[in-house]
Formats: C-alpha cells, sequence, structure tokens
C-alpha cells in the first residue's frame, strides 16, 4: 500500500517536474523568438496577393468540414494542367539561356567521357 | 561604352540623389536621356559589359566600365577577376536607384543602433566601400493561375479538440508580379526584398549603369515558369488560408496543386539592390536594401552568450514564479486549492504549448534567415538547384 503510495508521489513529481520544465522551455523560446525577431531578423515580410490581384482569388469549390473522400474528387478535378496545350512566345533571352544551359549539359558529358 | 562629360571629358556617374548623371571632376549634372551615347546603337538587342568572375564562389558580377570590382557582391571575397567583355541583352526597362549609398547604410545603421543583441564590432563593417549598388534582373509576368487546396484545422467541441477538413480550388489573374531572373539570388531573399514600384520604371538605358554592377538573366523559360509558380502559389497559399472560418485553429495546407501560366511577352526589367557585405566570425553576412524603397531586409549575427543568458533567465523566472505561486496558493482551503491548481495548471499547459508553438517556428524562420544572409549558403543552395 505504502509502496504504491510511493510510487503515485514519484510519478506525480515528475509529472510535475516535467510540466515545470516544458512551460519553461516554452516561455523561453517565445521570448527569445520574440527578440531575435525585434532586433536580428530585420524585413521578414512579403506582399499579398492584392498587391498583384486586383480580383484576388475567384473561388470554385469552398467546402468546409469535408469528408475525407473530397480530397480525391478535388484533387482528379484538378489535377491536369489546364495551360498544358497553349502556345508561347517565349522571349529571346530565355531561348539563348536554354541553349547555354544545353551546351554546358553536353560539354559536360563529353568532359566525364 | 563609357559616356564621357561634353564639359571635361571626365566619366560620368549616375547620382541616384539628383538622377543625374555627374560629372566626377567638374560636378556637372546631365539628364540620362539627354546624354548622347556616342558609338551605342540604342535600337540594338545587346548591349556591352565587363564580366569579373569570382574565383570563390564562381559568381559572375558585370559592371560598367566606370566601376572596376575589388570583390565579391555575393559572397565579400577579394578573389576576384576580370573575366572578358561581353555582350548582353539589353533589358526592357529598368528601375533606377533612388537610395543613395549613404542614405541605405544609414538605414542599416540605423537598425543597429541601441541594439543590444548584435556584437559591436559589426559596426565596423558599415563602411561604403563594402556597400554595392547592383541592378538585379527581374521578369515581370502577368499569368493566368489555378490551385486547389486541402487544408486541416482544429475546432474546440467542449474539452476535446477535433480535426476538419477544408477543400478550397479558385484562380486568379495575376499582374505584374516581380519574378527574380537571377539563379545566384535565392528566391526567397529576392521575396523579402519586395515591393518595387513599376511607376518609376524608365526604358533602359545603359548609362543608369554607371557607378553601379548588374547582373543578367540566366533563367529559361522552363525556370521562369517554375519560380512563377512558386510565387503565385506562395501569395495563393497566403490569402486561401485567411477563408478558413475564424473559429478552426492550427489551420495547415496538408496538399496543394498549382498550375501557372505566364502570359506572352514578359517584360525583362533591371531592379535597384544595395549589397551590403561583411564578415563576421569568419562568416559572411549580406544585408540587403532595395535600391527604391529603402527596405532593410536580412538577418544581423547576435552575440550567443547574450541570447543564452536571456533564454535560460527567462526559463529559471517562470519556474520561479510557478513555485512561487504553489507555496502562496497553499495556504487556502483544500478545495480551493485544488480548483485553482486544476484551472492554473490547465491554463498554463494550453499557453505553453502555444508559446511552445509559435516560438519554436519562429526560432525556425529566424534561422533559416540567418542561414540565406550568410552567403555562403545562398551558394550552397543556388549551387543545388545548378545541379
Amino acid at each position: 500500500m505504502i509502496e504504491r503510495l510511493n510510487a503515485n508521489v514519484f510519478a506525480m513529481s515528475l509529472m510535475a517536474i516535467a510540466f515545470l520544465i516544458f512551460t519553461g522551455i516554452s516561455f523561453a523560446l517565445l521570448i527569445t523568438y520574440k527578440i531575435l525577431k525585434k532586433y536580428s531578423d530585420i524585413g521578414d515580410s512579403s506582399c499579398d496577393i492584392k498587391e498583384y490581384s486586383g480580383r484576388g482569388i475567384q473561388y470554385n469549390r469552398m467546402i468546409d468540414d469535408a469528408i475525407t473522400n473530397e480530397k480525391y474528387f478535388l484533387f482528379a478535378d484538378y489535377g491536369v494542367d489546364p495551360y498544358a496545350e497553349k502556345k508561347h512566345n517565349i522571349p529571346e533571352v530565355l531561348l539563348k539561356n536554354a541553349e547555354k544551359d544545353k551546351h554546358q549539359f553536353e560539354n559536360r558529358g563529353q568532359d566525364s567521357l | 561604352m563609357a559616356v564621357l562629360c561634353s564639359n571635361c571629358a571626365g566619366k560620368l556617374i549616375f547620382n541616384p540623389a539628383s538622377q543625374k548623371l555627374e560629372c566626377a571632376n567638374c560636378g556637372a549634372g546631365f539628364r540620362p536621356e539627354d546624354v548622347r551615347d556616342n558609338g551605342i546603337d540604342v535600337s540594338s538587342k545587346y548591349y556591352d559589359t565587363r564580366v569579373y568572375t569570382c574565383g570563390h564562389c564562381g559568381a559572375e558580377i558585370i559592371t560598367s566600365d566606370t566601376e572596376s570590382s575589388t570583390f565579391c557582391v555575393y559572397c565579400g571575397n577579394p578573389a576576384i577577376v576580370f573575366s572578358r567583355v561581353s555582350r548582353e541583352y539589353r533589358p526592357d526597362g529598368i528601375i533606377p536607384f533612388k537610395i543613395t549609398k549613404l542614405q541605405a547604410l544609414d538605414k542599416i545603421r540605423s537598425r543597429f543602433e541601441n541594439n543590444p543583441i548584435v556584437p559591436k564590432e559589426i559596426a565596423g563593417s558599415f563602411k561604403p566601400e563594402n556597400m554595392r549598388g547592383i541592378y538585379v534582373p527581374y521578369w515581370v509576368i502577368n499569368a493566368d493561375y489555378q490551385e486547389a487546396d486541402w487544408i486541416s484545422g482544429t475546432v474546440k467541441r467542449g474539452k476535446h479538440s477535433e480535426t476538419r477538413y477544408y477543400s478550397r480550388a479558385g484562380e486568379v489573374k495575376f499582374k505584374n508580379v516581380p519574378i527574380d531572373g537571377s539563379r545566384i539570388l535565392n528566391d526567397d531573399v529576392s521575396l523579402r526584398l519586395e515591393p518595387f514600384y513599376l511607376e518609376d520604371s524608365k526604358e533602359f538605358d545603359e548609362d543608369y549603369l554607371n557607378g553601379f554592377y548588374s547582373n543578367t538573366s540566366d533563367m529559361d523559360f522552363m525556370d521562369l515558369r517554375e519560380s512563377a509558380s512558386e510565387r503565385c502559389h506562395k501569395l495563393f497559399a497566403d490569402e486561401v488560408v485567411k477563408s478558413i472560418p475564424k473559429n478552426v485553429n492550427s489551420v495547415k495546407i496538408r496538399d496543394s496543386i498549382y498550375w501557372a501560366d505566364i502570359q506572352d511577352d514578359p517584360i525583362y526589367m533591371m531592379f535597384p539592390v544595395w549589397f551590403l557585405t561583411f564578415k563576421y566570425n569568419g562568416k559572411p553576412y549580406t544585408i540587403l536594401v532595395n535600391g527604391q524603397t529603402g527596405k532593410v531586409t536580412g538577418t544581423l549575427p547576435w552575440l550567443q552568450k547574450k541570447i543564452w543568458g536571456i533564454a535560460i533567465a527567462t526559463f529559471i523566472l517562470v519556474i520561479a514564479f510557478i513555485i512561487a505561486s504553489f507555496f502562496i496558493i497553499r495556504g487556502g482551503a483544500p478545495e480551493i486549492i485544488t480548483f485553482v491548481w486544476t484551472c492554473g495548471a490547465a491554463a498554463l499547459l494550453c499557453t505553453s504549448t502555444i508559446c511552445f508553438s509559435v516560438g519554436f517556428r519562429g526560432l525556425r524562420r529566424i534561422l533559416k534567415n540567418l542561414r540565406l544572409s550568410q552567403s555562403e549558403a545562398i551558394f550552397n543552395f543556388v549551387k543545388r538547384r545548378q545541379s
């Protein structure tokens, strides 16, 4: 009986210590992050979608509390590139860069032979 | 290629403060569009540059002939040699530097002053000679974009939380999105430099390059499409999360599928960026300043001992506070003690979990940003991407 009681007290103490350590580490992490963010990490922000799109997102599908099956329907419906067939006028700079890369790749291949 | 002063034949350098080409000898100023560039065919698709190669990181730095390169603007290494004269594609437009070197330096210094965690010895590195103005190549694109996201979040139901799923799909017509056109500059770094305002852009004239370095786009169409998709995905993902009801916590995009289509005729532009490179404890650091808006971006090194001291002191203080409150509450009636302790422990556990999550993720992000600022890491990343 006393042994069981001691075991319970021991377990409770361990839990209390773990709780104390976890709480201490959590607050220490948060404070350290806030200080580094303020004094060391400068300009960590970027633009949002409104900067580059007047109308924002036009939603085609917006389902809350979706069932798991919905994931497969979603990716089945949107899994194919809708722009795949479209032909592009590619600027000359980009075409030349692709040629340059191709030459470098071929030269590397010849060197390794 | 050099434009010379019509009064004294001295070399003309572009001054961002006056937006004029100024003669270093006689001080005369000329508007770039008024200067006659002898021997330059403005209708040509090309313009001449001098290329320097860094023996340390392999970067190529391009200058006009009024500027000679003494160290690599990317990794700060002095092992840089003149490589060749090169004919590069003429960009469609340019945003000239608006912020002068001294203004950019002042903006960096202002972040350093009264900064208790940054080592004082790096102040010596904030010198004009460590600062280089570089025109970074960008592609400004219009794109049709489609994305579908599978999102999870948790909702509280009494004492328990349950996971819920959200399905989102939509289209966006993006306009004038700047995509960094250089493989050498990490996309995460260039993203932080935004915004650039196209209202200030001018037709490309190499006179604007006088006194500055420049880089040319080394990506092909597939690279551009990939970078554009990633950029649009980030913009879309940040916005789609806002469409999830407010009572949902721990919102996370589990799976995404996205497609971007770049419209024809993307615009090839040069955007102005100031680079400050310095070394601390043998590691190189790069701080960037947007040459148009003056936005400073980068992660400064910090005093390790001080940060560890703050973390340990917080840890001890929090534990001391909890133990002290235990002894204070202990004096009350048993049922009140049990009630206060149960509620207090539950509240503290919830708060600690949130603090842990926010602190851990935030620190991970700062360490990632620090690695980006340590430009050798940028180069390792770039090499991996190139390979």
